[in-house]
């Protein structure tokens, strides 16, 4: 709600640049105080979980329409996976914030921005801190469900692994004992934790920042889609 | 502004009440849009990894002098584990947030107090994501030896098992591998 206020208001007041991005790709963009605030116009994208130079605040993260992409660092550099045909919008990052820090209530809706963005992703990263990766697999799985313009998608192994910064074998090997598990006796009560090796990084090279004209960017990954699944059950949000 | 320069302001344009609370012992703060918000006016305390209600945005921190303690969710319940003797003063949250917002700078303040909140909460659980406890553990023993109010605390197994959401057997066992590990 409050980033569809911060949106609604940017394209009031701003004139912004528009970029396409293609399902599947992924682009890194520069977002901060002296560079860009960015808005999702249409489609779905994410930021892992390891993110180059760790900017953990923005990363581990699903940005849908309206969210905007705002850093109060200087300037970072954030790679993001288009799960879907895509739409941002960009305006530089001096001109928004002199117009927030000029209006309380506009710096209210940042602060609120900031919150919400804060629980949104610190449940992510408890999730991997404190749950086994077949909880942790459930939750995101729960979550990717959630997501209309991902309806009938399912989210491929090479995915869910970008995200949640494990191998795709790994995620494959839990995804393959989640199913067993499903179609045969209930689980034992004490489970192992798995541990993991994280994903390697996307590849810098063949990422290139977004600029006037965005240039086809090499696929660092292909998600899959397969046959629609069911829906599941919609958990509470809070952690 | 900073933090500092905040906690000023609140005391000047708001009553608050003083809580006195002891080393060791644990105080659960009610704290939200619809109850209070909450300063550290001395000592350190911490919030575990896993709190009551989950409230994640402010587990797992340590809190120390002119620290607030602020959320936007209407009411939380917070335990903070007194690390040394501290006082907390808490305003109503009501008020505090009226004239937060209507104050530019203030808001804007605020926006970055949560931006800050944010990445410190955030470095700490990524640690505890991606990082062998051993690691974990030197990173926090790091964090609270730059903690000027525990020069020469040593911070016990207990305390030190609260903050990670880990059994004090686990955190022994980790902190005697790694002692034998620096002596050999």
């Amino acid at each position: 709600m409050t980033d569809s206020l911060l949106a609604s208001w940017a394209k009031d007041r701003f004139a912004g640049e528009d970029f396409h991005c293609k399902k599947g790709r992924v682009y890194v963009i520069s977002c901060g105080t002296r560079t860009y605030t960015w808005f999702v116009k249409e489609g779905v994208l994410f930021t892992t979980a390891q993110s180059e130079r760790g900017e953990d605040e923005l990363a581990n993260t699903i940005w849908q329409k309206d969210c905007m992409i705002h850093s109060l660092d200087e300037d970072t550099m954030l790679p993001l996976h288009a799960l879907t045909d895509c739409v941002l919008v960009r305006y530089p990052s001096e001109e928004i914030n002199r117009q927030l820090k000029e209006d309380p209530e506009l710096g209210w809706l940042l602060a609120e921005h900031y919150h919400d963005q804060f629980t949104s992703t610190l449940a992510k990263y408890k999730h991997a801190a404190l749950d086994a990766s077949e909880d942790q697999l459930e939750y995101l799985e729960d979550l990717f469900s959630q997501i209309d313009e991902l309806e009938g998608e399912r989210i491929s192994d090479a995915t869910l692994a970008t995200f949640m910064g494990m191998h795709r074998v790994s995620v494959s090997r839990v995804r393959k004992k989640l199913d067993e598990q499903k179609t045969s006796t209930p689980p034992p009560a004490v489970r192992p934790i798995d541990s993991y090796a994280a994903t390697p990084p996307p590849q810098v090279d063949k990422l290139r920042i977004l600029a006037e004209e965005p240039p086809d960017i090499e696929r660092s990954a292909q998600p899959e889609i397969a046959r629609p699944a069911c829906r599941e059950p919609r958990h509470a949000g809070r952690i | 502004m900073n933090e500092a320069a905040f906690a000023q302001w609140a005391r000047e344009h708001n009553e608050g009440e003083e809580f006195h609370c002891k080393k060791d012992q644990v105080y659960v703060l009610s704290c939200g849009r619809k109850t209070y918000t909450w300063f550290v006016k001395e000592g350190v305390m911490f919030t575990a990894m896993q709190t009551e209600n989950s409230e994640g945005e402010l587990a797992n921190s340590v809190w120390r002098k002119d620290n607030m303690v602020h959320s936007l969710d209407e009411d939380i319940m917070l335990p903070f584990h007194a690390l040394t003797d501290a006082t907390l003063v808490r305003y109503s949250s009501a008020e505090l947030n009226r004239q937060i917002r209507e104050d530019a700078k203030l808001s804007w303040w605020l926006a970055e107090y949560y931006h800050n909140q944010f990445t410190r909460t955030l470095s700490n659980y990524r640690h505890a994501a991606l990082d062998a406890s051993e690691d974990r553990l030197a990173y926090l023993e790091d964090m609270f030896a730059q903690i000027d109010e525990l020069k020469g605390e040593r911070i016990s197994d207990a305390t030190l098992a609260s903050f990670m959401g880990m059994h004090r057997v686990s955190v022994s066992r980790i902190r005697k591998k790694l002692a034998k590990e620096k002596s050999n």
